[in-house]
């Protein structure tokens, strides 16, 4: 019994240890990159982080794409005894498994399938092809294996055994080859995805599929838009709705077009439905200023009611309730923010991009955290913030009742940050990058120009930052440690270690040492 | 109100508004004062404009730019660019010239200066600043763009490159990036960078300093324009500038049968035959060498007004208005022919300015003069409409509609049925923006006195939902329909 008590304990303290998990891009369905298990790393520490361990895969490159971020697993089974996993794809078809503590690569993957008879440009860096969607790791099954959801080039979905990286199941077509999809979820036993920018001719699409469903049907909701293009996919709310933005594109009904918005999709038998949509009131000059709905949700609880945040390149906030988005009219959300950012209204190198955050403090307080490049807009005063804004920042809003009516006040901008990427929050912790990432699309000279080589000869390099949660504060700065740029990556963060991804297909491990 | 009902009216309402921003966001263009090769004045079907919709016009926004005093043109009407996809955005755009030898670039959706750029005086000539009427000195011609040489209504896409697809290098006068193109009063040529307003090649001495210059026009690479009169010693002639010699060569053709009072400039026919109107002849030259290819001697003299050329069924027919305010009607294959060609004319009115045309959807053809002095009802002013018909295989006008009365109206434009017409006003008064029902000429909105000053003579743009004009107190004005920032 002694014995027995004994290995509970010890149990306990390796959940509490490793036990937490970061097992979809964005860390939950919800997509709001909250780590609510994080016990190691804190405000009076933070300072000391240091990089535990940086791997260099041999992964290629596809225009700007490299590394997607990193899915962990804290406690896998393995022949080896239980291990930390770090689940890593590459965008040339590369899966890589790494242990953790060791920083080594316990087995890696590659998905052979014959060159797609269509690609995207030369050097055009929004179609790369190949591997473009962070797989999603499923729950434990009954024998405590973890399957990875693993969306190849090829369009096929393939079922890895996290442990050992063997596919118990054969593949099965969820796209086109590529076809760019972006970030998987899964909700219950559906795996969801979307599409954009009509890479390789394919549509642009919210697409799903049940994989205990045995004739594996692929279902489909198609607003006819420019591209669901929120870097982590459509998130999900508490009865299963995915929403997605739509990109660019036309709003009208009769045709069943919704661009410039938010879509919501639910599995409902074997069908995807269409359940609901929000249309920013200023949608067409959005769209004559190219300036997308192009920012996947964050969805949370605040007081018992579930809501949900958006952004755009216009670099507004929208304020929704996923039950009734944008209400009768589906164009008057709850609130909507002043413009943080592109006073100058540019489709490029400026606005919100990717994603979101949000976390709750333990006061009760909910936070939404936004990131965006570019200037801070010159009326956007928060009431605390570190000196100009010329790059990007991290922006720090509060959910707030004030007459009855839901807001978002703004708390807190950061410092300054090249190309400010989505952050992920834990433990009181603000975790941010700027991607160093050159985003200039067109120039005084030569016009429209988006083009890879030239983008990536211009580029930075990233920085990781860590900020105090309830003041925006720079706590920890990695300076120039990471020499590469970040394009298409993103953070994770478990177990006391924050990774990050760059274009030179380098993962970098952040920690504090001996913990 | 039922929920059936409510769908309905919010189906139908969204429905409008996404033909609407489709239309905005394809942008239409506006690249030469007149608006096509043929300054018909037409902008064909604009989807934000219709008789129903143009009572919401509004003032989107005036704007005040540096101009000097002197001439009744300090701003010129400006060429609109529909969509520039540009370092700092997607940007429609109006390039405004103005007498001072500025181009502005003036973001349409939101009433400011994305750029501008002065126009340096750089030549041995000195530069004169004295001013008179007939040669009010700096800048005087309406800047270009390139201008499809085909008849019709603009509204086309900007044809924007492929996302990743490579610009052309900037080696000579035409390739490489989109560019608007100036004269200034020294007579050099500009060709400026749209997005930035840089000059993209060292400018160029192409006409006399100090010289009278006619709105520019380039079709096919070249830019045609008129000096006259011989303002500080220079010489009356029509000019063709081409632009795909490096550096450009500048052709001539010397009006020895009469000067150029307008500033309209010439216009170009189908086949590219330029035409120009003189106080004696109206000249058919051949493009690019402007050898003479016919002419037709003005009963009683040529007015001020530049001609016009338009399509009438399957015809072209060139409009020209004579000294004692005759409308003159001609067969372009009988101008360019040997023999003196012969034109219908309409009864005399005081017309000054350009004269505008459109077809309506049934195939209507129609020309609309500003008439200045008493017609009919008007005593003071009027847009007069005249429809094109047949009589006994000929081209007449036919009369059709007086406007209310209105004080010195300039060349009015057209879009989607409805003409839009400036009453200038008099000196210490106020124009008036009037929308007028094309067919009837039924007054369907007046700007009342939301303008404050009276307008500059150089004509009105209309593209995408927008009209613009400016005073001549150096204000640009933006009318249109509203659209959510």
């Amino acid at each position: 019994m002694r014995t027995l008590t004994a290995l509970c304990a010890f149990g306990v303290c390796c959940a509490v240890m490793v036990g937490a998990d970061w097992p979809t891009d964005g860390g939950n369905p919800q997509r709001t990159n909250w780590q609510r298990d994080e016990t190691i790393l804190r405000t009076d520490n933070v300072g000391n982080l240091k990089i535990l361990w940086k791997l260099k895969f041999d992964n290629a490159p596809r225009q700007m794409h490299s590394l997607l971020p990193p899915l962990i697993i804290g406690q896998v089974r393995t022949a080896a005894g239980m291990k930390q996993i770090a689940l890593v794809a590459g965008v040339s078809d590369n899966l890589y498994a790494v242990d953790v503590d060791k920083g080594e690569v316990l087995w890696k993957k590659h998905f052979e399938y014959p060159p797609p008879a269509r690609s995207g440009g030369a050097t055009d860096p929004l179609c790369p092809g190949g591997l473009t969607a962070t797989p999603v790791i499923g729950p434990a099954d009954a024998a405590g294996n973890r399957t990875a959801y693993v969306l190849a080039g090829d369009g096929k979905l393939h079922f890895v055994n996290l442990a050992t990286g063997d596919e118990p199941a054969a593949p099965v077509q969820f796209g086109y080859p590529n076809g760019k999809s972006y970030a998987l979820n899964l909700w219950g036993s559906v795996v969801f995805t979307t599409t954009s920018q009509g890479c390789a001719g394919n549509p642009n699409q919210i697409w799903a599929i049940d994989v205990s469903d045995p004739l594996k049907k692929v279902m489909t909701f198609n607003p006819k838009s420019g591209g669901l293009w929120g870097r982590t996919g459509a998130a999900i709310d508490s009865t299963g709705i995915a929403w997605a933005p739509t990109g660019d594109g036309t709003y009208d009904l009769p045709t069943q077009r919704y661009g410039n918005g938010l879509v919501g999709a639910r599995v409902e038998g074997n069908e995807l439905k269409f359940k609901d949509y929000y249309i920013p009131s200023n949608w067409a000059f959005l769209l004559k200023k190219d300036l997308d709905m192009q920012v996947t949700p964050a969805i949370f609880d605040y007081k018992g009611r579930e809501l949900m945040v958006v952004g755009s390149k216009e670099c507004r906030v929208y304020l929704l309730d996923p039950k009734n988005a944008g209400g009768a009219d589906h164009q008057t959300p709850l609130y909507r923010t002043q413009q943080l950012c592109n006073e100058e209204l540019n489709f490029a190198g400026t606005g919100i991009w990717g994603g979101m955050a949000s976390w709750e403090d333990s006061k009760g307080t909910r936070w939404v955290l936004v990131p965006f490049w570019g200037p801070s807009h010159s009326e956007f005063k928060p009431p605390v913030s570190y000196g100009p804004v010329r790059r990007g920042a991290i922006v720090a809003l509060k959910v707030e009742t004030v007459n009855g009516k839901l807001q978002l006040t703004p708390a807190w901008m950061s410092q300054d940050m090249d190309h400010a990427e989505p952050p992920v929050v834990a433990n009181g912790v603000v975790y941010a990058y700027g991607s160093g990432e050159d985003t200039t699309q067109a120039y005084p000279d030569r016009g429209l120009l988006d083009s890879s080589p030239l983008r990536i000869k211009a580029s930075r390099h990233a920085t990781l930052f860590a900020l105090d949660a309830e003041s925006g504060k720079t706590l920890y700065s990695s300076g120039d440690q990471i020499t590469s740029f970040v394009h298409f990556g993103g953070l994770s963060i478990a177990n006391g270690r924050v990774y990050l991804g760059t274009f030179d297909s380098t993962l970098y491990s952040f920690g504090l040492p001996g913990k | 109100m039922s929920a059936m009902r409510r769908l309905l009216i919010l189906t139908a309402s969204v429905s409008m508004c996404a033909v609407l921003a489709l239309a905005q966001s394809r942008g239409g263009n506006w690249p030469t004062n007149g608006g096509d090769a043929q300054r018909s004045g037409w902008v064909g079907a604009d989807a934000r404009i219709s008789k129903d919709t143009v009572k919401d016009l509004q003032l989107l926004f005036k704007l005040k730019l540096e101009t000097q005093a002197k001439g009744l043109r300090p701003l010129m009407p400006p060429l609109i660019m529909g969509r520039l996809i540009s370092y700092r955005g997607f940007r429609e755009l109006a390039f405004v010239g103005s007498n001072a030898d500025i181009v502005y670039a003036v973001d349409a959706d939101l009433g400011t200066i994305f750029w501008q750029k002065h126009l340096e005086y750089s030549t041995r000539e000195p530069q004169v600043t004295a001013s008179t009427p007939e040669c009010p000195g700096g800048m005087t011609a309406t800047p270009t763009m390139s201008v499809p040489g085909v008849a019709g209504p603009r509204g086309a896409p900007v044809a924007a490159p492929a996302r990743g697809a490579p610009a052309g290098p900037v080696n000579n006068w035409i390739a490489g990036v989109a560019s608007v193109y100036a004269i200034s009063s020294d007579g050099r040529l500009h060709r400026l960078n749209v997005s930035t307003g840089d000059d993209i090649l060292q400018p160029i001495q192409v006409l006399p300093a100090n010289s009278r210059t006619s709105n520019l026009m380039m079709v096919s690479n070249i830019i045609y324009t008129v000096t006259s009169p011989a303002c500080n010693f220079s010489r009356n002639a029509v000019w063709a500038i081409d632009l795909t010699a490096d550096p450009p060569k500048a052709a001539s053709f010397a009006l020895s049968a009469g000067e150029v009072a307008g500033s309209a400039g010439p216009v170009i026919g189908n086949d590219g035959t330029v035409y120009v109107q003189t106080s004696g002849r109206l000249l058919a030259l051949n493009p690019g060498d402007l050898a003479l290819k016919g002419y037709f001697t003005v009963p009683g003299g040529g007015s001020d007004a530049g001609p016009l050329a338009l399509q009438y069924k399957s015809r072209e027919l060139i409009v020209t208005t004579s000294k004692d305010g005759r409308i003159h009607l001609l067969e372009a294959r009988t101008l360019l022919g040997s023999q003196q060609p012969v034109s219908f004319q309409t009864m005399p009115l005081a017309i000054s300015g350009s004269l505008s045309t459109w077809q309506d959807a049934d195939g209507t053809r129609w020309v609309l003069a500003p008439v200045w002095g008493r017609n009919g009802t008007s005593p003071n002013g009027s847009v007069t409409a005249f429809k094109v018909e047949e009589q006994a295989g000929k081209a007449v006008l036919s009369p059709a509609w007086v406007s209310r009365d209105m004080i010195s109206p300039l060349p009015p434009v057209i879009a989607s049925g409805v003409v839009f017409a400036l009453s200038a006003g008099k000196s210490g008064t106020r124009a008036t923006l009037f929308a007028l029902d094309a067919a009837t000429g039924k007054e369907l909105y007046s700007s009342r006195n939301l303008v404050a000053a009276s307008a500059s003579h150089a004509g009105m743009t209309v593209s995408n939902g927008r009209v613009y004009f400016s005073t001549l107190d150096g204000t640009m004005y933006g009318f249109g329909m509203f659209m959510e920032h």
